[in-house]
């Protein structure tokens, strides 16, 4: 069965096959886990809304036709249940986990050349140990900027820049077309760019 | 090129919109303009460190709960209509009685309607009647009385 494509093992599972369903679980809990985890930025959240989309995907099994990929559906399902679970946690009050503000500020700037060559249409080498963990703590520092973004821009960066998928899977799974998903990652780089500024570059 | 339109359209080049010819132009105005170089690096040292973001472990593996959820929900699915009914025996009971009281109130209806007198002369009574009646049980009404005594009435004091 973990031979099977998406599509075989969804027809199996909307017959009522238990075992399929379990294999599509057991492919994509990781990326639905890390999803919401860049959603939520809680482990513990992000686990129980990954196994509430699995199981919400379950009920809703009998209605999926097959116009979108599975995956595409499953992370519709588990951005849905992200905004609901912030909604609900902006309406009880709770503060945010992550703020910039908190963060020490580390200026680091970035001199991968001046040449025209180095205007990073390519990326550049990065295999050196220190770059590393230049990588590491730039990495973070973009983590939490992305925790800050308002939530329909974080939903399509995180989308487009994490998981990789292209404008039009974007356009289905927030339901909207593409022209809006250009527009909302446009602004989304501008959000960041403000929130990375101060660390990453002067006189941005 | 001026800088609002090479931001849009750096946002199109980091998602691989550009033409040849507009990426031409971009790179164009980037090795002019110090600010929009400045933006472009950090927006694709950004998207770099996105794209290159390794996943994080779970926890723990979640097919063994998510499948034991799914089973309770197909147990629950297939157990409710009987469970409806075994709980409760009284229902058993209700659902069997059910129809003989109907039928039983439906044919006690239909015979009353079928023996039911004509009304008589007397159970056509006129307003006055009425009110002479209520003046005498309650003087105390009895302007009220004459006052609706005087409105028309609008039976039909013939039969």
């Amino acid at each position: 069965m973990t031979q099977w494509s998406d599509v075989r093992l969804v027809e199996a599972a909307q017959q009522g096959n238990e075992e399929a369903f379990a294999e599509l679980v057991r492919r994509y809990q990781s990326k639905i886990f890390n999803l919401a985890l860049r959603y939520t930025n809680d482990v513990e959240s992000a686990m129980d809304v990954t196994q509430d989309a699995f199981v919400r995907a379950w009920q809703m099994l009998p209605k999926f036709r097959g116009d979108a990929n599975f995956y595409t559906w499953l992370y519709r399902i588990a951005m849905n249940l992200c905004i609901d679970r912030h909604r609900r946690a902006l309406a009880r009050g709770e503060p945010q986990k992550v703020s910039l503000e908190d963060l020490v500020v580390e200026r680091q700037r970035f001199e991968d050349g001046e040449g025209d060559e180095e205007l990073w249409w390519e990326d550049p080498d990065a295999g050196e140990p220190e770059a590393e963990v230049l990588r590491r703590e730039m990495r973070q520092k973009v983590w939490e900027a992305v925790q800050q973004l308002p939530p329909p821009l974080k939903q399509v960066i995180l989308l487009r820049e994490y998981e990789g998928l292209s404008l039009q899977e974007i356009a289905k799974i927030v339901k909207t077309n593409v022209g809006t998903v250009k527009s909302r990652l446009y602004q989304a780089r501008q959000h960041l760019k403000r929130l990375l500024s101060p660390y990453f570059e002067e006189g941005l | 090129m001026r800088c609002e339109q090479s931001r849009q359209w750096m946002s199109l080049a980091l998602d691989n919109l550009l033409s040849d010819e507009q990426k031409a132009q971009l790179r164009a105005h980037l090795k002019e303009c110090v600010g929009c170089r400045a933006e472009w690096r950090l927006l694709r040292m950004a998207q770099r460190v996105m794209a290159t973001t390794p996943p994080t472990p779970m926890p723990y593996d979640l097919v063994p709960i998510v499948m034991e959820r799914v089973k309770a929900l197909q147990r629950e699915r297939k157990g409710s209509s009987w469970r409806f009914w075994s709980v409760r025996p009284w229902r058993w009971a209700l659902a069997v009685a059910m129809p003989f009281v109907l039928m039983v109130a439906i044919l006690f209806s239909w015979r009353g309607w079928r023996s039911e007198p004509a009304p008589s002369e007397s159970f056509y009574l006129s307003a006055h009647v009425v009110n002479a009646a209520r003046t005498t049980a309650a003087p105390a009404f009895a302007p009220i009385s004459l006052a609706l005594s005087s409105v028309q009435f609008v039976g039909d004091e013939t039969q």
